[in-house]
């Protein structure tokens, strides 16, 4: 009776399978580079994805930087001259805390003390909450719960007895889930309502405060031209209304609108039919229609560009002195040129601008139009749920690796087959199905960091070109360097993950073979 | 681990010699859907330790059942086989693997080397297989290929040797781990006829000087010649089984030059 001592039979060490397995690789390198395309390909295909919408993100904290100027400006002209709307008090009272400029100016207005503006604030934060619920409910729903009432009417609505009853009775029917339990949502109404005439009070005070900036400010001028020429005398008269300006925000507010205004003068010198007539020749452009602001500003920001725009306008001054201006000369040109000089007159002698402003106004004006467009574009890309992917886009990508996985079993189940009497001689020689089966799977590893690689790097410069191609060269000064590291490291562990998962069948088909398959005697 | 079968001595040999594969009604059943294909239906025969034995038999005997059968790379439906008084059914796989490496050599009619190895690298396989440590393996390795007369071809390629080099390595692997048993199909069936007469020489050596069992399936007439028995098999029985004294075996050899 003999037993087999099968601890004598020794394992391979790892460092010898592997080396087994790149001389195997190297020999069959063509079937091998097929399967490393494949990982690389969806690899790249996840990289560009990650990385345009990693670059997207970072385009839009760049591009509101540079927009700072633009929209402070714009807020405080409308705070400056515009009464507040109810939904924006709401967003403003929600995110006020004592000790801000926001939450100063309100007080002031208002002259509410601490503990009602703390309990505005509260109100405002529920509001928003209840809001949200309400906006996204359908027609139908809100006509079960609310009746006819929308917006901030709800809360007035419901604060009758009868209406708040059919709400309670109603509410289980709407889908949406109710944010928190009917008894807060009870108090939160009672509070609603006490509170209404402290934000009638703040309302009213800000009102005054914008009428009384019109009457003794601004006059007749518009808000632009007034705040470009500001100064600290404008500073104390809008602070003693009750606004809590800066002298900073002032100095940034007061240059935007400098800029707004030129920008404004020399588009409105198009309103000129001799500049106009002239630009459109000077372009080549088939009519004045097709000459605007762009083409003027982009016109502009050249040397030679403004150059001819001054010597044009001195051209049309002297037509004007000469045949406007001398008794009967305007006999000796064409009735419609006449026209055309006269209604040009008042702009073009009013042109006061000198050559480097309009140089340097056409260029911040096209840089400010180009920001707001690469903005809106970015705007819809980024921000989006899970890392910047919309579900279609994460659905598109699951399924190209899908589609991967079963073009790698494909490859890797020929090599198997293609194998088959080298398989079966070396379990005659004593291969185990484990080492087999190891084998297989160092193979697809040692591929699937090849293709990872290749596809980081691949997706990685296609993201980038693809985001260049959108948004302009602010986007290659804005790769941000840790996302994208992370992202090729992800998009580099799934392409592994991806090559070893698709090598688990066709690797344990390999290792199942009997070795007769080696033994053809017939 | 292994429950060896409880062997009992084998009653009736016929001579004294020890055995090293035994088998005792030996089966097998192939079922493809509804048929089954009976391939071997009882075969009890001994084989003894270093002798040469041919096996032959037209297609669908059960020949290669058979041989699959006593090389350890099957197993029976029903009966016994017994390598070196192991019971072969009652092995796992690992045991099995554990079998071939050390217990038994193969020679393919097609060679069956590794084509991206070198032919020492090729020799060598099995030794790592068998736990042997690189410099030993290396040193053996040469020491075999210098049997077989190949030591100066031990860094080139399977596809850059002939055929009958190839056979040739093939035969120092099998011998790696010092086998009882060679098993051979069809050695010399894709080699012109002098480059068979190479392998014959070899394996003779083997048989003689180290006592190894060779077991061919072969149509070979010189390698018939030089068995000391000779099995037919039909219809997965044993047609006959003779000493080499008892049969005819005419061989030729073709006058004149032999092509390369």
């Amino acid at each position: 009776m003999k037993v087999i001592d099968v601890n004598k039979q020794v394992r391979l060490s790892l460092l010898k399978t592997v080396e087994l397995v790149l001389s195997g690789v190297k020999f069959r390198l063509f079937r091998a580079a097929v399967t490393v395309v494949i990982i690389a390909l969806a690899v790249a295909f996840l990289m560009t994805m990650l990385s345009e919408s990693v670059i997207a993100r970072n385009v839009a904290v760049a591009i509101n930087k540079q927009t700072g100027p633009r929209r402070l400006l714009v807020y405080w002209v409308s705070r400056l001259t515009q009464p507040i709307q109810p939904a924006e008090l709401t967003k403003e009272l929600a995110s006020v805390a004592p000790g801000d400029e926001r939450w100063a100016e309100l007080q002031g207005w208002s002259k509410l003390d601490d503990e009602k503006m703390h309990a505005l604030v509260d109100v405002a934060r529920q509001q928003l909450i209840y809001d949200a619920y309400f906006d996204g409910l359908a027609d139908g729903d809100l006509r079960a719960i609310v009746g006819r009432a929308r917006g901030e009417e709800i809360y007035s609505y419901l604060a009758s007895p009868e209406a708040l009853e059919q709400f309670k009775r109603q509410l289980p029917s709407v889908g949406k889930e109710f944010p928190g339990g009917t008894d807060t949502f009870e108090s939160f109404i009672e509070d609603w309502g006490r509170t209404q005439d402290d934000r009638a009070a703040i309302l009213a005070g800000h009102s005054e405060a914008t009428r009384l900036f019109h009457q003794n400010v601004l006059g007749n001028v518009p808000p632009h031209l007034y705040l470009a020429g500001a100064d600290e005398s404008l500073l104390e008269t809008i602070t003693a209304l009750g606004f809590h300006l800066t002298a900073d925000e002032l100095a940034i507010v007061s240059r935007q609108a400098g800029l707004t205004a030129d920008a404004d003068q020399i588009s409105s010198m198009l309103k000129a039919p001799s500049l106009r007539n002239a630009l459109t020749s000077k372009l080549k452009k088939e009519s004045a229609t097709d000459v605007g602001p762009q083409e003027l500003f982009s016109f502009l920001q050249s040397d030679s560009g403004t150059k001819w725009f001054f010597d044009e306008l001195g051209r049309i001054k002297d037509k004007i002195r000469d045949y406007l201006e001398v008794a009967g000369a305007s006999k000796e040109i064409p009735e419609e040129e006449v026209a055309q000089l006269e209604a040009s007159r008042a702009l073009v002698f009013g042109f006061d601008l000198p050559a480097e402003t309009v140089k340097e106004v056409a260029s911040a004006s096209l840089r400010g139009r180009h920001l707001a467009e690469v903005e809106a574009k970015v705007a819809q890309t980024a921000g989006l749920g899970w890392f910047g992917f919309s579900s279609k886009t994460l659905a598109l990508i699951i399924v190209s690796f899908l589609v991967c996985m079963v073009g790698i079993v494909n490859a890797m189940l020929m090599s198997v087959a293609e194998r088959f009497r080298e398989i079966a001689t070396m379990k005659c020689l004593g291969a185990t199905d484990g080492f087999i089966m190891v084998n297989f799977m160092l193979e697809s590893c040692v591929q699937g960091l090849a293709g990872g690689v290749v596809g980081a790097v691949l997706g990685l410069i296609l993201g980038v070109i693809r985001s260049w191609w959108m948004y302009g060269w602010i986007a290659i000064t804005n790769v941000p360097l840790l996302p994208v590291l992370a992202s090729s490291s992800i998009s580099f562990v799934l392409g592994v993950i991806l090559s070893v998962l698709a090598a688990v069948y066709p690797a344990l088909v390999a290792a199942r073979l009997a070795p007769m398959e080696a033994m053809r005697i017939e | 681990m292994t429950k060896a079968a409880q062997t009992p001595q084998p009653a009736d040999n016929e001579t004294d010699r020890p055995v090293i594969i035994r088998t005792v009604g030996l089966q097998k059943l192939y079922q493809m859907g509804e048929i089954i294909t009976k391939a071997l239906r009882g075969i009890d025969v001994e084989l003894y330790r270093g002798e040469f034995i041919c096996v032959m038999g037209p297609s669908g005997s059960g020949k290669s059942t058979f041989f699959n059968m006593v090389g350890g790379l099957d197993s029976p439906t029903s009966g016994r086989v017994f390598i070196d008084e192991v019971d072969v059914a009652q092995l796992s796989a690992v045991e099995l693997a554990f079998l071939r490496c050390r217990k038994i050599g193969y020679i393919f009619q097609t060679y069956n080397l590794v084509p991206y190895m070198t032919c020492l690298e090729n020799v060598t396989v099995p030794m790592a297989f068998a736990g042997v440590s690189s410099d030993e393996a290396r040193n053996r390795g040469m020491n075999l290929l210098k049997l077989v007369g190949l030591a100066d071809r031990w860094f080139h390629k399977p596809i850059e040797m002939s055929g009958g080099q190839q056979q040739r390595t093939a035969i120092a692997r099998s011998m790696a781990n010092n086998p009882s048993v060679l098993l051979c199909d069809e050695p010399t069936g894709n080699l012109d006829l002098k480059t068979g007469a190479e392998i014959h020489d070899c394996l003779m050596r083997l048989n003689k000087e180290r006592n190894v069992t060779v077991i061919c399936a072969t149509h070979d007439h010189r390698l018939i010649n030089m068995a000391n028995r000779i099995m037919w098999i039909r219809d997965g029985q044993i047609e006959r089984l003779a000493d080499r004294s008892d049969v005819t075996v005419e061989t030729g050899a073709i006058e004149g030059e032999e092509n390369e």
